[in-house]
This record gives C-alpha cells, structure tokens and sequence, in this order.
C-alpha cells in the first residue's frame, strides 16, 4: 500500500500478526475440542456442584458473576447444568440455524462462565478453570461455525449466506491468536507472581520443595496420602531447584510460545511437561492443560479433517465446501 | 471479533479493520492482566494465579478434623467425612474457616454424624478438630509427630448409627 504513514504501516503490520490468514476449519475444530472438554467438564463436576450447592449459606463465598446471583436454590443450579449442557452440545455440533448458532456460543460460555464461578464460592478457589472459561469466551464471539458443523438430515441447508466467507481468513486467524495471547499471558502472569511472591529466591527450590511439603502433608491428614511422589522426593533438595528454575524460565519464558515452527511448539510442549510434573510430584493435576485441550489452538487440527472425511463420507457441512 | 474479509477491502476499511482489532486484543490483554497489577486481587475468570508463588515457613500448621479410636489413636478422616464431598481441599477449607471463625462446635457435630454412619470397623468414637503444627521437611519420617495440638473441640460419635 504505497503512500501509508509510517504509524499505518506499523499498525497494519501488527494487524496482520494478530489475524494471521487461517483455515475456518481450524478456528472450528478448536471450538469443538474446547466445546468438547467443557460439556465433559461439566458432566464431571455436575454430582460435585449439587452437593456444594446443598452446603449452606454459611460456606457461601460468592466469587466472580456469581456475587450477582447470589446463592441459588439447587434445583436452579441443576437447572443451569442442563440447559448449559445442552446449549454445549449445540455448540460444539455447531447446530442451529445461523441467526440461532451465534446465540449458542455466547450462552454457553455465560453458562460454564456462572456454574464454575458459583462452584468457586464455597471457601476455596480452584485455578483449574481459569484458562477454559477464558478460551470458552473468546471462542463464543468468534466466528467458529463457519466450518465443521452437523446439518440435519435431509433438512434445509440453512448455510447459505456463509457460502460467501473464504475457506481461509484472517477473520479466523484473529481469535486463535488471542486465544494464544491469553494463554500464554496467564503463564506469564504465575511466573511474575513467583518472583513477587518469594523474590529471586523461589528459584532455590527452598520454597518448592516446603509447598510440596505442605501439600503432601494436607492431604494426608485429609485420608489422601500416597497421592504423588512428593513425600518421596522431599529428602532430594537438588529435584526442587532444577524444578523450580524450570518453572520460572518456562512461565516468563511463555510468550516465546507464540513464535511460529518449532520454537513455539516446543515450549508450548515444555508447559505441557511442567503440568506433568505438577501432577505426579504434587498429586496436583490441572486436567485443561494436561489434556492438552489448552493449546489446541497451536495445532493445525484441520489436518484430521481429510481422514474423518474418509470415514463418514463427507457429511459435515464443510466437506461439501 | 467478527471481521470483514479482507479481499475487497479499501486502503481506509484495512486502516479501521486494523485499528478495531488492536484496540480489541489490547483490551482482552488488559483485562487478563488487570488481577496482576499491585495490589491486584485473585478471583474468577481472572486472576493472579498465586499457586505456589510466596515463600513458605519450614513449619505448616494445618487445620483439620480427626477421628480417634477407643484406645485413643487418631486417624485421619476422608473429604466425603469431614465436608460431605469428596473434595480435599474443600475439606481443608471448611476446616479452616470454621476455626477461623470459632464454629468448631458444629463443624464437629456434623462431622460426629457424618462419622457414624461409617461401618463399625471404620467407625472413630470421638471426633477432634484441631490445629496441628508440623515440621514440613520432617513430617514424613518414620513415627513423626506433630509439634504442636490445639485442639478446638472434642465430641463423641453416636454408636447407633
């Protein structure tokens, strides 16, 4: 674009970091595995809810939005389970018809966003959630039912106005990206609270190796012991400083993940090992991460498309595109 | 986030379109980071996630709920025993709290009832909520003990149950 002010040029260079030409595909499958692990999650901790739910006003510690609803009968709660459930399952088909589709998302993130912050509110907070609930709300502004999605049989196609949109845009490549922002920024965010919290020193290990202590401790005089190998590592000072020098390089380090190839695969997958880690020496297992779901949007998923293609014989409404 | 496809736009639609997603992804950043600013607070969806980020004292006290048998031994209950879920950490929470705020009373009555319904074999004769005061590094060494016991009540489990 000759004649542009060098603040355009700049601006229009940044720009096109942050909405990178992308496949919908992509932006859509990563609306189906993250859609996906909330409607498990929610499955999972839906026994959990009803019971914390029946714990009385006097353990209620609202959190988030659910300081505005306050605490709720649980008969409402179950009801906010179901029609979230089911709006999580429109949405990850992608059902709906296109007005309907763009009305899901939203809801849906609004539902998980409530039921995690009201299961949040009775006296502790769980940092397991966090990441899904952020990712959830980027995805439900964002136009991930482009591609990927299940048409009714023999109904109308109800498809026909997005006809118009590429197979491939930066209109896809900008949530993804923000998603990658976000992500990487909450690592970020645990690294600087590290070196605030204990200063430089946390890198000794001193600190890791009496948080795994404590840890392991608590749940033994809570009947959950031989949960991790962290009582057995506690003697072995020199695990907890290689540990915690790990720790801090890879959660400041996290923005290198956004570099493209290797680089950024490569310490997306090192975060990935630290959670592992996490969990076998501290019992202390953050599912989003571990599962892998967290970064989904680092991976070129539209690749497992061609092979389900093969499988189902192209019923999707983006193998007819 | 919705976008207009960029093929037919105009010099000026790509300047706006551009504007538009700085100032949008600068504001999702902002809010995302807003807990981590001085003085800024935990909560959901954000937060500063703190896990594990200060130092700690070589001792942990730790708050909790324990059976004790009829020779007097304590043993240690489960989550779905001393708060009604099978949460630990909820468990340690409630624990916590209700010391915090002197409920130790009924906590203990409820964990009592809990507690018996337990088979017989399983079944404490008394519960205490204490605080318990350990030597973090030294805890798991064989025949450890705790340094310190508050203990901050004491009731007896019902044998009917």
């Amino acid at each position: 674009m000759a004649g542009e002010r060098p603040l355009e040029r700049g601006l229009l260079r940044l720009s096109a970091w942050l909405a990178p030409v992308m496949p919908a595909s992509r932006l859509a499958l990563v609306r189906v595995v993250v859609g996906l692990y909330a409607c498990v999650w929610l499955a999972m901790v839906a026994p959990d809810l009803m019971r914390r739910s029946a714990l009385g006003a006097a353990k209620f510690e609202p959190l988030g939005i659910a300081t505005w609803s306050g605490m709720v009968a649980p008969g409402v709660v179950m009801a906010v389970i179901g029609v979230t459930g089911g709006l999580g399952i429109a949405m990850v088909l992608g059902l709906g018809h296109r007005g309907l589709r763009r009305a899901v998302g939203p809801a849906f993130a609004v539902g998980v966003l409530w039921l995690a912050s009201y299961r949040n509110s009775w006296g502790h907070l769980s940092h397991g959630e966090h990441l899904m609930v952020l990712q959830l709300l980027v995805l439900a502004v964002a136009p991930t039912t482009d591609a990927v999605r299940v048409r009714w049989p023999g109904g109308k196609d109800v498809r026909a106005g997005d006809e118009q949109q590429p197979r491939e845009s930066e209109r896809y490549g900008w949530p993804l990206r923000v998603i990658m922002l976000v992500t990487v920024s909450t690592y970020a965010i645990a690294g600087l609270a590290k070196l605030r919290g204990a200063g430089w020193a946390w890198i000794s290990g001193e600190a890791v190796r009496l948080h795994v202590g404590h840890e392991a401790l608590r749940m033994t005089l809570v009947g959950e012991s031989g949960w991790s190998l962290g009582a057995w590592l506690l003697p072995h000072a020199w695990v907890f400083t290689a540990a915690a020098v790990g720790t801090v390089v890879l959660e400041l380090g996290a923005p290198i993940g956004l570099r493209r190839g290797w680089v950024g695969i490569g310490w997306i997958a090192g975060l990935w090992a630290m959670h592992v880690g996490i969990w076998v020496v501290m019992g202390i297992g953050f599912p989003y991460p571990l599962s892998g779901v967290a970064f989904a949007a680092w991976l070129p998923l539209e690749r497992v498309l061609t092979p389900i293609r093969r499988l189902i014989g192209g019923r999707s409404s983006d193998a007819r595109r | 986030m919705v976008q207009e496809a960029g093929a037919t736009a105009t010099p000026v639609d790509a300047v706006r379109a551009a504007w538009w997603r700085v100032v949008l992804t600068a504001a999702v950043l902002a809010a995302v980071w807003w807990p981590a600013r001085p003085g800024g607070t935990d909560g959901f969806p954000l937060s500063t996630y703190p896990m594990f980020g200060y130092a700690r004292a070589p001792t942990s006290v730790v708050e909790t709920a324990l059976g004790v048998d009829a020779a007097g031994r304590k043993h240690t209950l489960r989550p779905v025993v001393i708060v009604g879920t099978s949460h630990p950490k909820l468990a340690l929470a409630t624990v916590k709290r209700a010391v915090a705020q002197r409920r130790t009373e009924g906590l203990c009555r409820e964990i009592a009832a809990r507690a018996a319904a337990l088979p017989e074999e399983e079944r404490p004769v008394a519960i205490e909520v204490a605080t318990e005061t350990w030597d973090t590094l030294a805890a798991f060494a064989p025949g450890a003990e705790p340094q310190r016991r508050k203990v901050h009540a004491r009731c007896e489990v019902s044998r009917g149950g």
